[in-house]
């Protein structure tokens, strides 16, 4: 009888072979190839494995069904079991099932288990209850040979549905349908259990893993027919893992192929998020990526071969932020409802989204705020609740737009896009006041020649600011202050200092104050010692923060051709034991100032009057600002100062000019030497004015570009 | 030390000086800064400033908003999107507050150069669906532009306004009052 049947299959597989012969694939490809039958046809799909995106290659197969299926990376066929022929198969880039010649074994029998060893050219395949088989295919197109490896008793009667060969180390790996990832020794069918990698309670739904390859990376990709869900399993591990990795196609009857030494390389088109890597967003982290599509939050989707992390995210860098389809228009405050308007660009996509309301750095599932919820084209207003055990301060959210409903934070998925977004999370009523605003800078310039008239060029030290204030039931309760270092074109080395004038020291908590420089904490931060009112020290030396010019350049941002697109920044938040009444707080900026860096010269005349370096004795605020404790009020009527402190008459010359100024905005400064009168003339008008005339002098459009510092 | 949140007569007095001067002033084309450059003298010696005047260019915004009927709401008031002047950007914002009972009054240091603000105001529990809801209705949303282009008689707008079921909820009064702080 199996003779018969072996003749019938070798005389149908000449005619069929000369007549269909295919090609073989070009080379060792990157994408997996997953074969599926749904209505008793089956069909080639292409899926790249990093997004679990897909494509049909082949809608007919010209068979019944094709299963166990390896690609065999000695001569670029895939081979598999053909259900209608009964026999293994081939296929190359046509996708056309091509009946070989076996000639004993389980002729007619069916498997759904099976792949090509790499280090041998033969094919495998495991079929319950009867065991491991293996067919020799050096001479694919003659009489080809099937043996029994090892019996299904001997291996502990697996319950697999696809296996793949290591590519390196020779052996089978299979991760079976409870979750366990085992070894199968190919030589003699001895099955070892390396542990449990995925649990099937804890997933919360049913296993059937009928389609599992390896890159060359020895990770091994395993696809569960009824989600389409990818997982990634480092067999190098010692105790290995399977972490999600892509949301693919789904299939009743699933089997695939997948050149082993090939590696699984993002595809160019994918959409990253860009939160810090602790909430899974690069490509090795298994982040969330998204296949560049027309379905996208906002209208901007941009796309890159990896996630660029906070804080480099390319939003910023190359000028186009494309986390541009959610508002948070309102707070996110504790305990109480919020609301969040999406902008989709299309009506057939569902979002999903997480707020890390615990502040432990990952987006943990009770964190899921919106739930596969449809979308339509246009803004759309959802409300969700800040639970009561959510943590103040800083935090992330993301939000995952996709054709696929239920998504998880990570992983790939075929289109969409993901926007991920730092967040603050503050207890309940609190309201925010920001000058200018919350994302745009005032300017404070300083001349550092006080009490002699300097040159006026302004940019001694100019640094920009802006400040929150927080105050709940109309007191505030914590003031923060961002600033940056704008340019340096002092001679001499000096300090940043702000006070909080006529706010008594003790109405800090002091062991709270943070201030961090460049994104790192400062430790010793703090209230200066003998003030009356709080000072807090941001640096003794601006230098220390900032990068001195190379070249031909001996300061920051004030020489031509010395520009600099980062620029020192600092972070300074300082909470109040008792709150301080709105219409009494300080008007913002505050009192920001520049002292001497202590144990460095400064003029001759300040060195006479302080014996010598003066430190903290020399400081310079803005005009008509009081000075704090530290100062050495001999200064006052030094050289070209004419401070009075019976009339508060602070920093100022017989002229009533300044040595220091507020611009309100990012403001770009003069040249070295060049007096701010002559590249603004309005300035002139504004100063004699009193303020009255040409109060927007400081505008760009209002100055001589020649005299402006240009990056 | 400077008080903002003070509102003097004084600086009421001014909003119509200012106005007027600015009207007369010559525009700001950059050539004419040029010829003025050329014909001022720059020296050290060559301005006289009041002793008082502390070179703060900003001026004081008055913000009142009050509701007919007192709603829980989301008030904030911010910035034009920097490629949409007709799109709020909730990420520049002068103040974001919760107002539970109708009425919310503060003022702001208002940089001349700021051309345009929006004001919107979220209505908390209208039947915004929930994450996990199918409602249908509509968020109710109201935000108000105001724009610097007319100080005398100041511009409200209503941009993006999208009701839902419940009109009474509409915000009754808005009162943008522009002074220049001449402290």
């Amino acid at each position: 009888m199996s003779c018969c049947r072996s003749f019938v299959a070798s005389f149908c597989l000449g005619i069929t072979f000369s007549a269909f012969a295919s090609e073989p694939f070009e080379d060792c490809p990157t994408e997996a190839f997953i074969i599926q039958t749904p209505l008793n046809t089956p069909i080639t799909y292409g899926v790249d494995l990093s997004t679990g995106s897909y494509s049909v290659l082949s809608p007919d197969m010209q068979t019944t069904k094709v299963n166990g299926n390896g690609f065999n990376f000695h001569d670029n066929y895939i081979y598999g079991w053909d259900y209608g022929a009964g026999t293994l198969a081939r296929f190359g880039n046509d996708y056309a099932a091509e009946p070989l010649n076996v000639v004993s074994g389980l002729i007619g029998q069916s498997f759904y288990v099976g792949d090509v060893s790499l280090n041998e050219n033969k094919w495998f395949g495991y079929r319950p209850g009867y065991g491991l088989y293996a067919i020799d295919i050096s001479d694919p197109l003659g009489e080809l040979v099937m043996e029994r490896v090892a019996t299904h008793t001997q291996m502990g009667n697996p319950k697999i549905t696809d296996f793949a060969f290591h590519p390196t180390n020779g052996l089978i790996y299979v991760v079976d349908n409870n979750g366990f990832l085992r070894t199968i020794d190919p030589e003699t069918g001895e099955t070892i259990l390396i542990g449990e990698v995925l649990n099937e309670a804890s997933a919360g739904f049913n296993f059937t893993f009928g389609a599992q390859f390896f890159d060359v990376d020895n990770n091994l990709y395993i696809s569960n027919n009824g989600n389409g869900y990818v997982y990634k399993v480092d067999t190098d591990q010692e105790i290995p893992e399977a972490i999600f990795f892509a949301y693919g196609p789904t299939s009743s009857s699933n089997d695939g192929a997948r050149c082993a030494l090939a590696p699984v390389v993002s595809s160019v088109g994918l959409d990253f998020g860009d939160a810090p890597e602790s909430y899974l967003t690069s490509y090795d982290a298994s982040g969330p990526r998204h296949g560049e599509s027309s379905l996208f939050l906002g209208t901007i989707i941009d796309t890159e071969a990896d996630a660029y992390l906070w804080p480099l995210s390319d939003d910023q860098s190359d000028n186009s932020d494309d986390d541009d389809g959610v508002n948070f228009v309102t707070g996110l405050e504790i305990g109480e409802s919020a609301i969040v308007q999406v902008s989709a660009s299309q009506s057939n996509g569902y979002l999903n989204a997480w707020v890390d309301f615990n502040g432990d750095g990952t987006f943990d599932e009770d964190e899921k705020i919106i739930h596969g919820q449809s979308l339509t084209e246009g803004a759309n207003a959802i409300a969700y609740e800040v639970p009561i055990w959510a943590k103040s301060g800083n935090s992330w959210a993301r939000f995952r737009i996709s054709s696929t409903q239920n998504i998880g934070p990570s992983g790939g998925v075929s289109d969409g896009e993901v926007e991920d977004y730092p967040v603050e999370i503050t207890a309940a009523n609190i309201s925010i006041s920001s000058y200018p605003s919350s994302n745009s800078y005032t300017s404070i310039a300083f001349e550092d020649l006080w009490p002699i008239e300097g040159d006026y060029d302004m940019n001694d030290l100019l640094i920009n600011l802006r400040t929150h204030e927080y105050s709940k039931d109309g007191a505030v309760i914590k003031v923060v202050i961002e600033g940056q270092v704008a340019a340096v074109g002092a001679g001499f080395n000096n300090g940043i200092a702000i006070q909080l004038p006529e706010i008594a020291k003790g109405i800090i908590k002091e062991s709270e104050i943070e201030l961090s420089i460049n994104d790192q904490a400062v430790s010793s931060a703090g209230l200066e010692l003998d003030q009356n009112y709080a000072v807090v020290v941001i640096t003794e030396n601006v230098w220390s923060m900032t990068p001195r010019g190379e070249g031909l350049c001996n300061y920051f941002r004030t020489e031509a051709g010395c520009s600099s697109a980062d620029r020192p920044f600092w972070r300074l938040t300082i909470p109040f034991e008792i709150a301080v009444s709105d219409a009494v707080f300080p008007a913002p900026p505050y009192d920001p100032f520049i002292f001497a860096t202590p144990n460095t010269p400064h003029s001759s005349l300040v060195g006479a009057i302080t014996n010598g370096h003066p430190g903290k004795q020399w400081e310079v605020h803005l005009k008509n600002n009081a000075p704090t404790n530290a100062l050495n009020t001999g200064l006052f009527g030094a050289g070209d100062d004419t401070s009075s402190v019976s009339t508060s008459a602070f920093y100022q010359t017989a002229n009533g000019m300044p040595w220091a100024i507020e611009i309100p905005q990012d403001w770009r400064h003069p040249l070295e030497k060049v007096d701010i009168r002559e590249a603004y003339p309005q300035f002139s008008v504004f100063a004699e004015s009193g303020g009255v005339l040409q109060t927007d002098w400081y505008l760009e459009s209002k100055a001589i570009p020649e005299l402006l510092f240009q990056d | 030390m400077l008080n903002y949140k003070t509102v003097t007569l004084k600086s009421l007095i001014l909003v119509g000086l200012n106005v007027v001067l600015a009207a007369c002033a010559p525009s700001s084309e950059q050539g004419e800064v040029v010829a003025n450059a050329e014909q001022n003298e720059i020296s050290s010696q060559s301005l006289m400033v009041d002793r008082d005047f502390n070179f703060d260019s900003t001026s004081t915004f008055h913000l009142d908003v009050l509701m007919q009927k007192p709603e829980k709401s989301y008030l904030s008031l911010c910035h034009s999107q920097a490629n949409n002047r007709d799109k709020i950007d909730y990420e520049n914002c002068m103040v974001r507050v919760r107002v539970d009972d109708g009425r919310y009054s503060e003022q702001f240091k208002l940089p001349p150069h700021f051309e345009q603000l929006h004001l919107a105001i979220w209505f908390l529990d209208t039947g915004i669906p929930r994450s996990k809801g199918s409602s249908s209705e509509m968020s109710l949303i109201q935000v108000v532009c105001w724009s610097k282009s007319d100080m005398l008689n100041v511009s409200l707008r209503a941009i993006n306004v999208r009701f839902g079921h419940n009109l009474n909820k509409l915000i009754d009064l808005f009162v943008f009052t522009r002074i220049v702080s001449p402290v």
